[in-house]
């Protein structure tokens, strides 16, 4: 029987079961239920409470008990004797009834009686119960609770106390996400934990960092990225653009089996789970935001030739002689076209937030507008986003909420294709005595073909992306017994990316070189949905034994889908829709293919706590994936871990010396589950031959296909030392990888080139150390140093039948080396007899040209020895000065534009002035580089273009003030903070490149990352 | 009370979530599953079809109206041009050189399409016997086609090695390392293929861009002719010439054969080719700087002037940046009556005056003149404007024969098999460079005897890695 997918709908339909969950819970909430042994809803009938301005509903049994009783006022203090704002009252046995202090720490509450309770209560104290009696004015003194006060950290499906993890979790909190002048705020990741290697290749406003967590997981195609986690619902980096960095509460950096085997078959490469914003109890809090500043490029070491350069260059490579009429013209034209091509960048963004909420509800929102011109003319983004997180107590049972969260991004593009259309390329290889305009106001030809103008291409030339991203769930909790929590959350994350193209009718392409004017739209979207049910319960026994326990089913779906439509000859630039092309030509294209997948998951998860000393963590979770074969259609993950907080031990708490260590270890999988939607399949595709369909074999099974699985062996200690002015984290991990995804090549004879496999494995294995110091802790004064080292080591265990793998970028993968390690010829400068360029081979023998079999595996690698941070923060009164300095030593960087740039004579393009000054030019000139000339081409990539992209760089300079609190009073606000930040300020490196971070590789000419000084003011009212 | 409140939603719960397993069905919407592929008639008639579409690009038949004509002596190379091919047209392929392993694997995946058909036709119990006769025809005999088109490369001639080896036979859908099959294994299957299609396809009624029972016939009349089997090309040739469906085209019509969508009765199966779906099989030789192979002077000079295929093959024209003049091969050049024709032309796999070339150097090889003349003079009837009985006989009218059918057939894939087939070394002129008049560079590759390796294609080394069942050829 022919299986029919449902294809009407693209809104996935197996959410059901998660929106029967929702109501089941609704309806368990309405239903008479115990509490406490009570029956509170017993044969009530729910009706509103008349003159109530709060609109609550009471039962209508308790209208009577509440006109009968008193009003009792009160006040909470602390143990300072400071009033305290913001502090639950309610009365025992119903949360309905209740308030909150003032900003005085007064409280008053009606209709109270005399027999009841009442229970105050605050976030880090300890809760306490008052007995009404006859009291009508109660004072209250709250007390810090030193087992709550603990920083709770958000965990995978929850959060825990951070003396209770086993695993290796590094939490990044909002101030360091907070106004980042980049659309996409994974930047500013980079330095802000240990074992998180983030590097900013692209300065294209709007691009994503590359992240990775403790090495590299995955060769070839397969991801290594980490999986990301926005309020329980997974999502791709590639669309952080569209979201608000301000909306962020926290990042946890989950990087050890312990902390993230629970997402199963996706943490293999790590985990990062957001946490957006929610507000607190207490008034409402406004807060209004704006920035704006400008950006550079951070480098320009590039030192092309000028007109009578390049000339002299272009004759001495014998291109042309002195006495040609050319060469005197061309001296006289001197333009630069990289002057011209890049530009100050500027940014701005205005922000409006509220936070707020009284006893039952609480509220975050936000508005927030971002824009960046890129340091390229034509290269820009807008932000638009808003978002709405809601939390409401039903009961003291059930609460519920709610996050939402819609962007849009608008972004104009420049083209990274291989030749002057390339905006980088055009600024640099563009011959200088071809000035961008002719004297009468036209565009100029350049030496490409097509005499392609890149100034005449941004006029002509429309190609723009427009992103759109929803995201949001909706959530129920309900606690039927003490201890017990059962939550379901239905989560969509919506993406949808429509792109548009216009070559247009007046561009010279067009006009000239008689290609049609052509207009290409493309619309693709992803739509997952995610439906997640837990169950938590902790119990704390004899008051000793603390056990927590999870449960939980997901089960998530995604969808993606697109067409592509093309257009060919427009009648005008005014036409600017498809529906104007005389030749409606092409729909769909390479890259409409809809996919999707799907994931069914059971986990769970076991601690036990023995008086905060002794930790057991156990997890598992079994996955399900569409992705995988039949054969393996399950996989179960697993982990192990256990603490030991020595610091509780009597023999260490009689010592000042030490505060707080903890001693931790774990030990289990995962899996990454990188390995596209229908890999596993046996499949036919469609065609056409002679105007019919037809169809043929298009891909070969392999129904054994898996995850690639990871085993991570991880310990660490976190310490405080020397009254908690000394803190800070070591770490050990060894972690494999097996059954890597790798196209085995098949006989051609099964109709196949090659099908995926499970083959091979590397190890990562590495350390990293965090250190905080507060140098200085004074009322008005303090001073606090961080830094952090990381170093991994890889190494590629086992491949296909042992057989290396070169790879584009001159890499290669070879049993027994470094996974990027680079596969080239070793460059032996230049003979000084004749010029030529001299190359080793693999005895060490020198030989003239670079052809054959000469290349070898080298211990330079594309990845750093070891990389960190040193933070750097200074407050005074209300100035607030830091500096975080990011450093990457040992990576090493193809810097394949050098061939191009670099060309030996044998390129047609602007050039770098050393060609001319530092070139061999007589027998007995000692020099790195050959006779030049256009006769002789450039010898193929060697160590020649390799070099050290070691950096170490100030990566973010803030300076900031506070403005004094009587003053902004005055002006009846709650707080006024101005700053300036400047973000890669400085750099220090040898790399010769644009920027050490940047992309290289045979003429990858990236857009570099750009430094940025901004200016800012947040005021809170 | 509470316990029980408890349990009811747990129990709710996982039966709830008991009914998500199909999450897990996934499929993708552009592709079907290969179990679903065959559910239908239609679906196995998509299959076959597709089997035309993948023997007509990447490579296949696209360029055998190319390869074993640049490997022979009708061609040479514009070497102002991009040098395509260059391996191949300088006898200098390798074991890695890409064009024979873009052949070699689309030829087996065309096989695997055919096998994945003939594996699940009989049993499949819907759709009528003629529907299910005529799937199972044309797979049949696009195996054997594919099959034929690989020995003839790869292995040596079969009449004088057969018990050489081949090329492996794939009668069934199998991801192994199978070892080469004998040439005359490789013959024997093919035949039987193409006997079995034969009558399948009987009266299957398709047009000639299928495989009909008459294309198989013709198909045949070939093979046996390769095999040196004369009494079975005359039988076969006999067939094909004899219905009436099919005529010669003549003086009058010739070129429109080629320039008008190969219309006329001549062709017997053809590869349709169209804008959209392409191939444009034209580009390579067309009018422009970048057209890659010319005819070589000596060939050219072959065609009288009252030969009307000249007009229809070759066009004078000078290129302007190099200041040059060739006879341009323009037989695919121009598609007439659509929008975009250049280099738009049907791929002729099969047509009537081969069956007649056949059939003559079949008679002449049997000593029969008289009907080998009369074989000829038909074709040179339809040719020449100034046609007059013929009167050769012996090795004249043999050598008569050959130029006629060198004539016709150039550029449709025939030369380099047939010099194979009758142990003739290629010679290229050495006196003769690549300009129209034979002035300009000359070729440097001037004499691959029978002798040389490079008779036979090596086998891939793509293949050789995964397979070393699969023995390469000697000298490789």
């Amino acid at each position: 029987m022919k299986k029919k997918l449902n294809r009407t709908s693209s809104f996935p339909s197996r959410i059901l079961p998660g929106i029967n969950v929702l109501l089941i819970l609704a309806l368990v909430s309405i239903l008479p239920l115990s509490v406490n042994g009570k029956s509170t809803f017993a044969g009530s009938k729910l009706e509103m409470l008349e003159g109530s301005s709060k609109n609550v509903i009471i039962p209508t049994g308790y209208q009577q008990a509440i006109l009968q009783a008193k009003e009792v006022k009160g006040i909470v203090k602390d143990a300072s004797g400071l009033p305290m704002p913001g502090v639950n009252v309610f009365i025992k046995g119903s949360q309905q009834r209740g308030t909150i202090t003032n900003e005085n720490g007064e409280f008053s509450l009606q209709g109270v009686s005399e027999d009841e309770v009442l229970v105050i209560s605050f976030i880090g104290m300890k809760s306490q119960e008052i007995n009404v009696g006859n009291q009508t004015n109660i004072e209250v003194v709250l007390l810090p609770d030193n087992f709550e006060i603990e920083e709770m950290v958000v965990v995978a499906y929850g959060s825990k106390r951070k003396g209770a993890i086993t695993g290796s979790v590094d939490v990044v909190d909002a101030e360091e996400f907070d106004q980042t002048p980049a659309a996409s705020f994974d930047q500013a990741l980079q330095g802000k934990a240990a074992g998180v290697h983030v590097a900013q290749t692209s300065g294209l406003p709007g691009a994503k960092a590359e992240i990775k967590i403790r090495g590299v997981g995955s060769i070839g195609n397969t991801s290594s990225e980490p999986l990301f986690v926005i309020d329980g619902i997974p999502t791709d980096a590639a669309d952080f653009s569209e979201l608000n960095p301000n909306d962020i509460e926290s990042m946890s950096i989950l990087k050890d089996a312990s902390a993230s085997s629970l997402y199963g078959s996706r943490a293999a490469n790590g985990v990062i789970l957001i946490t957006t914003k929610r507000g607190k109890r207490g008034g409402a809090e406004f807060k209004f935001r704006t920035m704006t500043g400008f950006s550079n490029r951070t480098s320009d070491k590039f030192r092309m030739m000028n007109s009578q350069e390049f000339v002299d260059y272009e004759i001495m490579i014998g291109r042309y002689t002195e006495s040609d009429p050319d060469a005197a013209k061309f001296r006289s034209v001197d333009y630069s076209w990289a002057d011209n091509i890049f530009r100050t960048g500027k940014n701005s963004s205005y922000e409006l937030s509220a936070a707020g909420g009284n006893e039952k509800t609480r509220f975050y929102t936000s508005l927030s507008y971002f824009k960046q011109d890129g340091i390229i003319k034509n290269s820009d983004i807008k932000r638009y986003n808003m978002r709405i997180n809601l939390d409401h107590e039903v009961n003291d049972m059930i609460n519920f909420g709610t996050n939402l969260t819609f962007g849009k991004s608008h972004r104009n593009t420049v083209t990274t294709s291989i030749n002057g259309a390339n905006p980088m390329i055009a600024a640099y290889m563009n011959r200088p005595y071809h000035p961008a305009y002719n004297p009468d106001g036209s565009y100029g030809d350049t030496h490409w073909s097509g005499f392609w103008n890149i100034f005449e291409m941004f006029e002509n030339i429309t190609q723009y992306a427009d992103d759109y991203k929803a995201m949001g769930n909706v959530f129920i909790e309900i606690s039927p017994m003490e201890g017990l929590t059962i939550r379901e959350s239905l989560g969509l994350d919506l993406s949808q990316r429509e792109t548009f193209y216009y070559r247009q009718p007046d561009a010279r392409d067009v006009v000239r070189n008689g290609l049609p004017s052509i207009m290409t739209n493309t619309m693709y979207r992803n739509i997952s949905t995610i439906s997640t049910t837990t169950a938590n319960y902790t119990k704390l026994f004899n008051e000793v034994h603390e056990v927590k326990g999870l449960l939980g089913f997901e089960v998530q779906e995604s969808k993606y889908e697109g067409f592509k439509a093309t257009g060919k000859t427009f009648p005008s630039d005014l036409v600017t829709t498809l529906h104007g092309a005389a030749e409606p030509s092409e729909v769909a294209g390479p890259n409409s293919d809809n996919t999707g997948w799907g994931l069914l998951s059971y986990f769970a998860n076991f601690s036990y706590n023995y008086e905060s000393k002794y930790m057991l963590d156990l997890s598992a979770r079994r996955d399900g994936s569409s992705r995988f074969g039949v054969n393996n259609r399950y996989g179960n993950f697993w982990s192990v871990g256990a603490g030991w907080n020595v610091h509780e031990e009597s023999f260490i708490k009689s010592t000042s010396f030490i505060n707080r260590l903890k001693i931790r270890g774990s030990v289990g999988t995962s899996g990454n589950f990188d390995i596209g939607d229908f890999t596993h399949l046996d499949l036919y595709g469609f065609s056409g031959y002679n105007q019919k369909n037809v169809s043929y074999p298009y891909q070969i099974s392999n129904p054994d296909l898996t995850w690639e699985k990871n085993f991570i062996i991880s310990t660490g200690i976190d310490y405080s030392i020397l009254n908690d002015r000394v803190s800070g984290t070591i770490d050990y991990y060894n972690r494999k990888t097996k059954d890597l995804l790798w196209e085995v090549l098949l006989s051609y004879t099964s109709g196949f080139a090659s099908r995926t496999e499970n083959v091979g494995s590397i190890r990562n294995s590495g350390v990293e150390f965090s250190v905080n110091v507060d140098v200085i802790d004074k009322k008005d004064f303090d001073y606090s140093i961080g830094a952090s080292i990381s170093a991994n080591r890889n190494e590629v265990l086992e491949l296909y039948e042992g057989d290396d793998i070169p790879s584009d970028g001159d890499m290669i993968l070879s049993e027994g080396h470094p996974v990027n390690s680079f596969y080239l010829t070793k460059y032996a400068g230049v003979n000084p007899a004749n010029g030529e360029a001299l190359f080793y081979d693999k005895n060490g023998n020198v030989s003239s040209s670079n052809s054959g079999d000469l290349k070898q595996i080298l211990e330079e690698t594309a990845d750093p020895d070891f990389f960190g941070n040193i933070n750097n923060k200074i407050s005074y009164k209300g100035f607030e000065l830091s500096a975080d300095i990011y450093y990457s030593v040992g990576n090493y960087v193809m810097n394949g534009i050098l061939e191009v740039v670099n060309g030996d004579g044998g390129e047609g393009g602007n050039q770098m002035a050393n060609a001319l000054y530092d070139s061999w030019k007589k027998p007995g000139d000692i020099t790195e580089i050959p006779k030049q000339s256009k006769d002789i081409p450039r010898e193929p990539r060697s160590t020649r273009e390799l070099e050290n992209a070691s950096f170490l760089r100030l990566k973010d300079i803030t300076l900031s003030y506070n403005l004094p609190k009587s003053l902004v009073e005055r002006a009846h606000l709650k707080g006024v903070r101005v700053y300036a930040r400047g973000i890669n300020l400085w750099t220090y490196t040898k790399f010769s490149g644009f920027d050490p971070e940047s992309q290289y590789g045979p003429w990858v000419f990236s857009y570099p990352p750009a430094r940025t000084m901004n200016f800012g003011v947040d005021i809170t009212f | 009370m509470k316990i029980y409140k408890f349990i009811s939603i747990i129990t709710v719960l996982v039966l709830t979530f008991s009914s998500c397993e199909d999450v897990l069905d996934v499929l993708p919407s552009d592709k079907v599953d290969t179990k679903q592929a065959f559910s239908r008639i239609e679906d196995f008639e998509f299959a076959v079809d597709g089997l035309y579409d993948l023997i007509r690009n990447d490579g296949y038949y696209e360029s055998f109206v190319l390869y074993p004509d640049i490997m022979s002596d009708n061609i040479i190379q514009n070497f102002d041009g991009r040098k395509s091919h260059q391996t191949l047209y300088t006898w200098k392929y390798t074991s890695l050189t890409s064009d024979i392993e873009v052949f070699w694997a689309n030829a087996y995946k065309t096989i695997h399409g055919a096998n994945m058909i003939l594996e699940r036709i009989d049993a499949f119990e819907n759709g009528t016997d003629k529907q299910k006769n005529a799937i199972k025809g044309e797979a049949l005999a696009i195996r054997a086609l594919v099959h034929f088109d690989l020995v003839r490369y790869f292995g040596k001639p079969v009449h004088s090695s057969a018990s050489s080896p081949g090329v492996p036979y794939m009668l069934k859908v199998e991801n192994g390392k199978p070892a080469r099959n004998t040439v005359a294994q490789c013959y024997d299957n093919l035949i039987a293929d193409l006997k079995e299609a034969e009558s399948l396809l009987n009266g299957s009624g398709r047009s000639n861009v299928y495989f009909t029972s008459d294309a198989v016939a013709a198909l045949l009349a070939r093979v046996y002719l390769t095999k040196k089997d004369y009494p079975n090309a005359i039988i076969y040739a006999s067939k094909v010439i004899s219905n009436t469906s099919y005529e010669l085209t003549s003086t009058s019509d010739f070129d429109g054969m080629w320039k008008k969508d190969n219309t006329g009765k001549e062709v017997i199966l053809k590869l349709r080719c169209t804008d959209k779906e392409g191939p444009r099989i034209g580009g390579l030789y067309g009018v422009k700087e970048s057209s890659e192979f010319v005819p070589t002077f000596e060939f050219f000079s072959m065609f009288a002037d009252e030969d009307v295929r000249k007009e229809a093959y070759f066009t004078l024209t000078e290129i302007p940046s190099t200041s040059r003049k060739h006879n341009f091969m323009t037989k695919y050049i121009n598609r007439e009556g659509v929008e975009d024709g250049l280099n738009l032309s049907d791929i002729v796999i099969l047509r009537l005056a081969e069956q007649y070339l056949i059939r003559a150097e079949a008679y002449a090889e049997s000593d029969d003149d008289a009907n080998a003349l009369i074989d000829l003079d038909a074709i040179r009837k339809n040719r020449y404007i100034d046609f007059v009985t013929g009167s050769e006989t012996g090795q004249a009218l043999k050598d008569a024969i050959a130029k006629e059918r060198r004539l016709e057939l150039a550029f449709e894939g025939h030369r380099w098999f047939d010099l194979k087939r009758k142990d003739m070394d290629v010679i290229r002129n050495a006196d003769y460079g690549h300009e129209h008049d034979g002035s300009g560079t000359k070729s440097t590759n001037t004499y691959l005897p029978v002798s040389d390796i490079h008779r036979l294609w090596p086998i891939p080394h793509a293949e050789r890695a995964i397979n070393p069942n699969c023995d390469q050829n000697d000298g490789y």
